[in-house]
């Protein structure tokens, strides 16, 4: 068995003069949900477009499994199964349709044992002959989970799977992929604490396309209590950073970058 | 790529645009076809040929073409759908020739409901099948390089529209080539090459010239995809 599903090392991706991610490494282990927290922005998509080989890294290799995801992609593909944010979903086909794409797109035999099954895990057997056109924005995200797990792939990853969902659909959703964990790696991102909290037992942060922190909840909790605290804020940086230091027990006041209107500061005790 | 191609055929066949493109095709053409057949008199019989209608259908195809390959990539792209095609164990390869083979097979049924047109003349009169069967392989291949290009268009934006002129302007430009281009103009022209096909010859330059043409724009489009993903 390998000790690493997923295993980034110092991946950068550039567009043109724009650097979206820049020397992320990221391991995942077998069995973990890791979560991928950023804001908007941060760099979650391109990272996760990069694991899933949509699109190559300008540096670093990233390996999923035991392959190589530039020298061997097609061997790679096959161990992930992958979400994107806007479920990559055929309206004029119908949900057992969709599936059996998906199901002969990766040569499974025979096609019709594996739908049944991600059909029956999803809970879509009863809308499984309507048209996906016509169904509502949850069934639609579970259309696309059913998709990305037809071929029992070991790994999951899924880029913000609950956005634009009702509270309800959330909740569902997310007892889904507890449902789904088995012995799979699930990588999901999100922008919420809270849905990461709910699922994940590691959380990576992302911040301007670097890693800012990585490590499980409670170690990141930790580290905020009684090491660093990660603080948002507006206002002129250097005034309030000025001001933070006067503070007593505030050893140093660093800035992570910037968002329009809002500053990210580590302070340190 | 079999998938691809399966997927294609449904997709297309439940779209309107296909409908509504086969029945133009069928009425333009039927309409030629008696004009065809009604000409005779006894001063002026017609033949027992698709000659007379070869380059109508041609026109028709320029025409027909670009409104099936306009959504084939760029209807993807909008969807998001070309992030499951790129994530799934596919080459850029296997995606173009699904896609192409699709639209070969789409061209085939167009070209199919023509056969009325050649039992009529059966019933009428004693064609030659052979130099009849020609004029249809020229026509499979002048529609395959339309939809070669059309491929590439689709590959290049969004837009379905913009996808359609994309092919339209070229194409156009490419027939007229042996009008306003000289020597080499007849060369490059899509529509010289039809001649001898026309009249029930098979010249070898002229197949090798389509088939070219089909490579080429295939090449493209795989080089194009492929260069998408390093942007």
């Amino acid at each position: 068995m390998v000790s690493c599903m997923i295993q980034a090392e110092k991946i950068t991706k550039k567009f043109g003069p724009i650097t979206a991610i820049s020397g992320i490494s990221l391991s995942v282990k077998p069995g973990e949900i890791v979560g991928l927290l950023g804001h908007n922005g941060a760099g979650k998509t391109t990272t996760m477009r990069i694991l899933t080989g949509y699109m190559p890294p300008t540096s670093g290799s990233v390996r999923v499994g035991d392959y190589d995801l530039l020298q061997h992609p097609q061997e790679a593909k096959r161990l992930i199964g992958y979400l994107p944010e806007i479920p990559p979903l055929y309206s004029e086909l119908t949900v057992e349709e969709s599936l059996c794409f998906v199901a002969d797109l990766y040569a499974l035999n025979p096609p019709a044992r594996f739908v049944s099954e991600a059909l029956e895990r999803t809970g879509l057997g009863h809308v499984r002959h309507r048209l996906i056109g016509n169904l509502s924005k949850g069934y639609r995200q579970r259309v696309g989970l059913a998709q990305a797990i037809v071929h029992q792939p070991p790994i999951l990853i899924l880029d913000e799977p609950t956005i634009g969902l009702d509270p309800k659909q959330i909740i569902e959703i997310r007892e889904l992929l507890l449902h789904l964990k088995d012995n799979r790696v699930i990588l999901l991102s999100s922008h919420i604490l809270q849905e990461v909290s709910a699922v994940c037992d590691r959380v990576v942060i992302l911040n301007k396309g670097q890693v800012i922190a990585d490590g499980s909840l409670d170690q990141l909790s930790q580290n905020l209590q009684r090491k660093k605290l990660l603080v948002q804020v507006s206002g002129d940086p250097a005034l309030i950073k000025k001001q933070i230091e006067t503070i007593p027990g505030v050893n140093g006041v660093e800035e992570h970058g910037s968002d329009l209107e809002e500053i990210f500061l580590s302070l340190t005790a | 790529m079999f998938a691809l191609i399966k997927k294609e055929l449904k997709i297309q066949i439940a779209s309107p645009i296909l409908a509504v493109g086969l029945a133009l095709f069928l009425f333009l053409t039927g309409f030629a076809f008696s004009a065809h057949v009604t000409q005779a008199s006894p001063q002026h019989l017609p033949e027992a040929s698709m000659r007379g209608m070869i380059y109508f259908m041609a026109v028709i195809l320029l025409f027909v073409t670009p409104f099936l390959s306009m959504r084939v990539f760029s209807e993807e792209m909008k969807n998001g759908t070309m992030e499951l095609l790129k994530t799934a164990p596919l080459t850029d390869l296997q995606i173009v020739l699904g896609k192409y083979g699709a639209m070969l097979i789409l061209l085939a049924i167009f070209l199919l409901a023509t056969a009325i047109y050649p039992i009529c003349i059966a019933i009428l009169g004693q064609p030659e099948w052979g130099p009849m069967l020609f004029c249809y392989l020229g026509l499979f291949l002048l529609g395959g390089s339309f939809l070669a290009l059309g491929l590439l268009a689709s590959a290049l934006t969004k837009n379905q529209v913009i996808a359609a002129v994309l092919t339209f302007v070229p194409l156009l430009t490419l027939w007229f080539l042996s009008d306003v281009g000289g020597a080499l103009g007849e060369k490059v022209s899509l529509i010289t090459h039809l001649q001898s096909f026309s009249v029930g010859v098979l010249d070898s330059s002229d197949l090798f010239y389509y088939l070219a043409v089909i490579f080429f724009l295939l090449f493209l489009t795989v080089r194009y995809l492929e260069a998408q993903r390093w942007r």
